[in-house]
């Protein structure tokens, strides 16, 4: 038979008639990946991230690392079990970068931010200069967690995911999950011990 | 209530009071902004987004940077300046050849470039030599075809064991120990793990993606040959150095090893686990990209004119000698 005959019989691929067919199957599929697995989690996704970051412009690049993180990882996460736990961690994962580049800009600008702060105290209702302070020391001490406590213990408190689903999305056991979750805990009580003893005796919880 | 329950309660209190769900509407109304774009922009398109020069240039200069980027420290206004240069391509010589920060530049500059180059490739031909467990190896020969037609044959042994063809609608995998062959919607439903490591070559695009967000450029080599640079990467997970050979004519990978990391000395290659060689823009009959073909060939070994192994043969031979098989007549 025909080399060329049989070509045309069963449709080989050339440069001429491929590009648009194919083209055409891949904006399908990447959109479907959207649909399928980013479009159901857009509303917990924002929510995540501001959760974590509680500032607008960081939530949005925030964001954008979130977007880029999962396109690199899609394939992963078509293979995930459960690809819906394995985003929100992508986003608790970005979040936390953001973070800990927050409170190390934090710690670089005191100064400036002692003037602001000064600056706000005039401005600024008692009750708002509390809630900053208390959200700044309780950021502070969630970025300084390890990944994975931080991750297990936001995913647990936070989105209030089980732990055979936290452990699946970290890709560990439910053992270490638990683990993760409780070190975490500790280390944070530990750290906001006085504003816990603070809270219990003003009452503010 | 224990003590170590009541304190747990207590900072998961704290906590939910804190991070609470209070997402305010100008936020939202950003973020959705974000998720429209990059929906209907680049993820519909199918690119990488922010991967274009565009994306980059946008990304960078992004509107509400603008005002931060007036008043960020020296250290932080380095770094920016930085990421321009990386972002124009550009190359910096500070003072002599041996800068260290001359030899950073240059090497993700090549690195971009190689990641550049790799999406204009026409065609691609690699041969992967694995090392699996127990001392098997396996020999992969992929190619691969800019209509985005792909072939990749796994040979253990002297038989080609199975064949995986991707065409612009379907993915086929086919035994051919026990002839038998099925379709697939997706990579991720190949079963076999044989097919594992060499899914990071399947075509330049996917390549050039792993290349330039899996492994972190460490340092640039000049080789004795002329035009030839070797970049050692080193993966994300600090145990594996990839060391490629590239042409600086072309700007592409001739050769790509893949080494455990020598325990205790930073990238330093060990022990080999993979080495590919690669072929660029050389013509590929279309051919031996269609999964027709080799049901034509078996329908011609039924009828006794060809015998299936001859196929063997066929794939084994270099593309630069031309190929008949009896009883296909070819223009």
């Amino acid at each position: 038979m025909d080399i060329a005959v049989a070509a045309r019989k069963t449709g080989i691929f050339t440069r001429r008639i491929c590009p648009a067919s194919f083209e055409e199957h891949s904006m399908t599929v990447h959109e479907k990946f959207y649909t399928q697995f980013i479009a159901p989690v857009e509303s917990r996704m924002m929510r995540s991230i501001w959760r974590l970051v509680r500032h607008e412009q960081l939530a949005e690049d925030t964001l954008q690392d979130v977007l880029i993180l999962i396109w690199r990882k899609r394939e992963r996460i078509r293979r995930h079990p459960n690809p819906e736990a394995l985003i929100l961690k992508m986003c608790l994962d970005c979040g936390y970068d953001s973070l800990r580049k927050q409170e190390r800009r934090r710690r670089l600008v005191k100064a400036r931010q002692a003037k602001t702060e000064k600056f706000s105290v005039e401005k600024s209702a008692a009750h708002e200069l509390e809630r900053k302070e208390l959200e700044a020391e309780v950021l502070g001490a969630i970025a300084c967690l390890s990944r994975k406590q931080a991750t297990a213990v936001l995913m647990r408190i936070v989105q209030r995911q089980e732990y055979d689903v936290i452990a699946r999305a970290m890709e560990c056991s439910e053992t270490t999950a638990r683990i993760h979750v409780s070190r975490g805990r500790k280390r944070l009580s530990e750290r906001l011990a006085h504003l816990l003893k603070s809270s219990v005796e003003g009452g503010s919880l | 209530m224990k003590k170590d329950d009541r304190g747990n309660h207590e900072t998961d209190a704290l906590l939910k009071n804190v991070l609470a769900d209070d997402l305010p509407l100008e936020a939202e109304k950003r973020m959705k902004e974000r998720l429209l774009e990059f929906r209907e922009a680049e993820a519909g398109a199918g690119r990488l987004p922010g991967r274009t020069f565009q994306g980059i240039w946008n990304h960078v200069f992004r509107p509400r940077l603008r005002p931060r980027i007036l008043w960020m420290p020296r250290k932080a206004i380095l770094a920016f300046s930085s990421i321009l240069m990386i972002a124009f391509g550009g190359f910096l010589h500070i003072s002599s050849r041996g800068s260290a920060l001359a030899d950073t530049f240059s090497l993700l500059n090549a690195s971009i470039s190689v990641s550049d180059r790799l999406q204009q490739t026409e065609s691609m031909f690699c041969t992967a030599r694995v090392s699996m467990d127990r001392g098997i190896n396996v020999t992969y020969l992929i190619r691969w075809l800019a209509s985005g037609a792909s072939r990749l044959d796994v040979r253990r042994g002297g038989d080609i064991e199975k064949t995986l063809w991707i065409t612009g609608t379907e993915i086929i995998i086919a035994d051919n120990i026990e002839n038998t062959s099925k379709s697939l919607e997706s990579l991720d439903q190949i079963e076999s793990s044989l097919f594992d490591p060499i899914i990071e070559f399947l075509s330049p695009e996917r390549l050039s993606e792993v290349l330039y967000y899996n492994w972190k450029p460490r340092r640039a080599v000049r080789t004795d040959e002329d035009g030839i640079e070797k970049f050692f990467f080193e993966n994300d997970k600090g145990k594996t150095v990839l060391e490629m050979t590239v042409d600086l004519k072309t700007y592409l990978p001739m050769r790509i090893t893949k080494s455990v990391i020598d325990s205790g000395s930073p990238v330093v290659p060990g022990k080999i686990i993979m080495e590919v060689d690669f072929e660029w823009n050389q013509p590929i009959p279309p051919q031996y990209l269609d999964p027709a073909f080799r049901r034509e060939l078996n329908s011609y070994s039924n009828s006794g004119d060809i015998i299936l192994n001859s196929m063997t043969a066929f794939l084994d031979t270099p593309l630069s000698i031309k190929y008949s098989v009896p009883g296909i007549k070819e223009k």
